[in-house]
């Protein structure tokens, strides 16, 4: 009874029609995007790099770490790992004593436009290491030379910021940050009450040509992002083969549970 | 570069398009529309596409393609009218001696072309559509009823009309 109707569908001409495919991966790639600029909050969508890799700087920086634990570096055994604990009284040492203001930004990009910092790609950037708290771009020296402490990017959106540039400024300008994946079993995602914790352990990944700390860690960031697809709180990367890390003696991991509440400090959710 | 994910997604959408382009097709009766539907829907597959099952990913693309098309008439009907005639001619012009069942598809409801198309073109079981459309398997059967008899209607109108 219904095979003649089923009949004229299936022999019914159609007009000429089609779609890219690569137009509608590069929709679907905005698509992301767009969800994760979303996500972000009035001053900024945060992508938190935390690199957990501890070692001897605090009679070199004066600054107390947690306590010791016995060196590690002559033999290649599992670094111990950090508790939350730990992670707060680091923070705590690192003397970031207030989350910055709306107004250090803003003093921040009137600094830089004097300079004539362009917008694109760093500028957004801002890197905190034990002993140096205050200074902006510059501020990863500590951590270069003693391959230590506590990294953390922060971004915020430009008022009227797009996707693409949002995307820039969160993961430092790449145009195509999909260059490797992370593997599964480094990479995991923690429900948090407003969103999700991305965390990436991106010593995990192949090392590039150009900037292995900085492309690693931005493409596993990306990725995660990418991945969750849903409101990002932080995104969390840990990695232990930066250049310093070499120079790391003792260096602690950290496990997702105890980034989660890391991140719940208001000195990381700005 | 494109991972090997986002290589695989294209070769999903280089094999199911033209079967979702057609059933945009139908369901809208514009071909340029039917493109931007397909277009939307594979958009929206792709942000799930590394959760989602290879096997399962032709009928989402097709529940998202329906969910569109109605959220676009929801749209449409708030735009205002005008009596300003459009420059670009419209596209019945283009295949007017094609477009035969398009036109009699127009004469359903919407819902009950939804039904009809899944059922007869897409092959779909009863409980399929159900699910597809998010409605009960009555609603599907009282929907296919009429809107079959609608269509059969249409259709003898217009041999008759070409007559």
């Amino acid at each position: 009874m219904t095979d003649d109707i089923a009949t004229h569908f299936h022999e019914a001409e159609t007009p000429a029609m089609s779609v890219d495919p690569y137009a509608v991966l590069a929709g679907g790639r905005r698509r992301r995007l767009r969800r994760v600029a979303a996500a972000g909050s009035v001053v900024a969508a945060l992508a938190v790099a935390a690199v957990v890799t501890v070692s001897g700087l605090g009679t070199r920086n004066d600054v107390t770490l947690p306590a010791k634990t016995p060196s590690t570096a002559a033999s290649p055994v599992a670094p111990t790992t950090w508790t939350l604990d730990m992670a707060k009284t680091a923070l705590d040492e690192m003397n970031l004593t207030n989350p910055p203001s709306p107004q250090y930004f803003l003093d921040v990009e009137a600094a830089l436009d004097a300079h004539g910092v362009p917008n694109q790609p760093q500028r957004p950037m801002r890197w905190y290491a034990p002993g140096d708290t205050t200074d902006t771009l510059a501020a990863n020296k500590p951590l270069q030379t003693l391959g230590a402490g506590i990294q953390i990017i922060t971004t915020r959106r430009a008022p009227g910021a797009v996707a693409s540039e949002d995307h820039c400024q969160l993961f430092g300008g790449d145009p195509n940050p999909l260059l490797v994946e992370p593997p599964a079993d480094r990479c995991t995602i923690t429900r948090l009450a407003d969103g999700v914790l991305v965390v990436v352990d991106a010593s995990s990944l192949p090392t590039t040509a150009r900037d292995p700390a900085t492309d690693q860690y931005q493409t596993a960031v990306t990725q995660a992002v990418f991945d969750s697809g849903e409101a990002v709180v932080s995104v969390t990367t840990w990695v232990q083969d930066t250049p310093a890390a070499g120079k790391v003696a003792d260096p602690h991991t950290v496990d997702a549970a105890t980034l989660a509440g890391l991140v719940q400090d208001p000195r990381m959710r700005w | 570069m494109t991972s090997a994910s986002d290589l695989e997604f294209v070769a999903f959408v280089q094999d199911a398009s033209p079967r979702l382009l057609r059933t945009a097709w139908f369901v809208c009766g514009d071909p340029v529309q039917a493109e931007d539907l397909v277009q939307a829907a594979l958009e929206k597959v792709y942000l799930r596409w590394r959760r989602i099952d290879r096997g399962a990913a032709t009928a989402y693309a097709r529940k998202i393609l329906f969910n569109q098309h109605i959220d676009t008439r929801r749209r449409r009907s708030r735009e205002v009218l005008t009596d300003q005639m459009p420059e670009r001619a419209g596209p019945a012009s283009t295949f007017e001696d094609t477009g035969y069942l398009v036109r009699a598809l127009a004469e359903l409801a919407p819902r009950e072309r939804q039904v009809v198309i899944l059922r007869y073109y897409c092959d779909a079981s009863e409980q399929e559509v159900a699910a597809t459309l998010g409605i009960g398997v009555g609603t599907v059967k009282s929907s296919a009823s009429r809107g079959l008899a609608k269509l059969r209607e249409a259709l003898i109108a217009q041999g008759e009309h070409h007559d």
